[in-house]
């Protein structure tokens, strides 16, 4: 049971934080499906990695540009924006991927109030000014796709980071504001509320077996969630078939949060 | 290549509308589709607009019925060897006064909308569990979570000392489903099966067209974020994507496919 070929022929997705892992799996995957695609990453240590994601498209044929930023920084989204449109087209699908990376478990009384501003800067300022930024260009369109990366502590109120916690529930309030405001123009607003998705950055949470273990005891899926698990529900939500799915956040979690 | 073409699923309550849209999705996506329902006549109109290279089966069962239920699973097996595929999206409801609602109207809806689903579930588990892989999506409604406001509809109109006009049964069975969703999911993970359910908002089907007055219909979009009402296929294509290989993570959740109607 394959998805028709092609499905995203004629879109330009911006992916933001898409060097490794979820992002880059995801900017592989519209891309494969016919999407033009926009490989952002944070700074010059990405700066290899997210090359690779680019040409890897353009070997199978596809068009993809790397393209670099800091999402926080308004000047830096609008150049961003402009070098994708410039380069590839005005983007109709955006992915809000990027996001501080906070890995390990601060307890919320140890977080500095300029940690606290930089992580909500990054990952709600940050998406705000994207949507505003590709905005004009699905508004024309008619048609639009803005997805974000939601977090499964928002439900579960994990312990530590909550900085990190506040700023992902932030962005689900916010998306169901933008998916009203944006619906008549005909553009979806999403949230994915993303589970334990593996990842090399986990190794700050400690021993890696252990955190497996812990890990498959919580959720009814025993095995690890992959990037690829979560590029799937995205070229869902990307394409025609999810014309009318919007404000919505849809866990993809391994079954997780609901025991 | 895994063994996808292969694949067989049930549809219940595939005669019409969104069940007829989700039957056809996956028969034209190559699954092999059996569909059940009571009446023989709507499921016939269903086969004939299955693809010719992979028609749809159809069988008659009366899914509240434990006899029928074996039946219709037991002749999917015969004809196909395997069940990868449940979609429980068989539903009714009952419209009544609230005073004057009958215990009997209340276990008819609940034995097709809750009780079904969970039976069907059990029938179709041990074929599942033999390959190690399956698929259940229940057919839940924005009902599920929401309570009725009976401004927006003409049909709920006062009854003076009866209370008004509701439909109790069925806003409790789509709650049902979103729980059962989760602790069946819960119970077969171990089996490599996931369960979700697909929530419709609004829909227009050949069925319900023309039903409400325009005032309403109006009304209703207004409410809609996207500004309109949904299609069957656009919920077919929400089950399509749970019943993929591509959606082997997602287990317990909800889809809600209602243009935003909920976040109104």
């Amino acid at each position: 049971m394959t998805h028709p070929p092609g499905r995203l022929e004629g879109e330009v997705a911006l992916v933001t934080g898409a060097a490794r892992n979820i992002g880059a799996a995801t900017a592989i995957r519209l891309a494969a499906e016919g999407a033009a695609v926009a490989v952002h990453y944070h700074s010059e240590a990405s700066r290899a990695d997210a090359e690779a994601v680019a040409s890897g498209i353009r070997a199978e044929r596809g068009r993809a540009i790397a393209i670099a930023g800091d999402v926080a920084r308004e000047d830096d989204v609008a150049a961003i924006v402009a070098a994708v449109t410039e380069a590839l087209g005005g983007p109709t699908i955006l992915v809000n991927n990027a996001a501080a990376s906070v890995a390990g478990a601060a307890p919320w009384h140890i977080l500095k109030p300029k940690e606290w501003d930089a992580v909500l800067r990054a990952n709600v300022t940050g998406t705000f000014l994207f949507a505003r930024a590709v905005y004009p260009f699905m508004q024309r369109r008619g048609r639009g796709r803005i997805i974000t990366m939601g977090s499964v502590r928002s439900p579960l109120g994990r312990p530590g980071n909550a900085h990190y916690t506040a700023s992902k529930s932030a962005l689900e309030g916010m998306g169901r504001v933008l998916a009203r405001e944006m619906g008549p123009d005909g553009i979806t607003v999403n949230t994915i509320i993303v589970g334990a998705i593996r990842t090399a950055a986990e190794a700050a949470y400690g021993d890696p077996a252990e955190v497996d273990r812990q890990l498959l005891e919580l959720q009814s899926i025993k095995r690890r969630g992959e990037p690829r698990d979560i590029a799937g529900i995205v070229a869902f939500l990307a394409s025609r078939d999810a014309d009318f799915i919007t404000g919505q956040s849809i866990t993809v979690d391994g079954g997780w949060s609901m025991t | 290549m895994d063994d996808r073409q292969e694949r067989v699923a049930i549809v219940t309550g595939a005669g019409t509308g969104i069940g007829q849209a989700i039957a056809l999705k996956l028969a034209e996506a190559g699954v092999r589709t059996f569909i059940v329902g009571r009446r023989p006549a709507p499921l016939e109109e269903t086969v004939a607009r299955s693809p010719k290279a992979n028609p749809i089966v159809a069988l008659s069962a009366d899914i509240t019925n434990p006899a029928d239920r074996g039946r219709a699973v037991q002749a999917a097996l015969e004809k196909f060897g395997r069940i990868d595929i449940l979609i429980n999206n068989a539903g009714v409801s009952s419209i009544a006064p609230l005073l004057s609602s009958t215990e009997e109207e209340w276990r008819r809806v609940m034995a097709t909308n809750v009780d079904a689903a969970f039976f069907m579930s059990q029938a179709v588990l041990p074929s599942m569990r033999e390959r190690q892989w399956g698929r259940i999506v229940n057919i839940g409604s924005v009902y599920g979570v929401l309570a009725l406001n009976p401004a927006l509809y003409d049909a709920f109109t006062d009854e003076g000392a009866l209370g008004p006009k509701r439909q109790p049964a069925y806003h409790t069975s789509k709650g049902a489903i979103l729980n059962l969703t989760r602790d069946l999911a819960a119970a077969v993970a171990r089996w490599k099966i996931t369960v979700n359910t697909v929530s419709p908002g609004m829909v227009i089907t050949e069925q319900s067209d023309g039903i409400l007055s325009p005032e309403v219909e109006r009304k209703l979009c207004d409410m809609t974020p996207l500004g309109r009402f949904g299609k069957p296929e656009e919920i077919a294509y929400a089950v399509r994507f749970l019943a993929s290989d591509e959606a082997a993570f997602i287990t317990g959740a909800e889809i809600r496919v209602d243009g935003g109607w909920t976040i109104w």
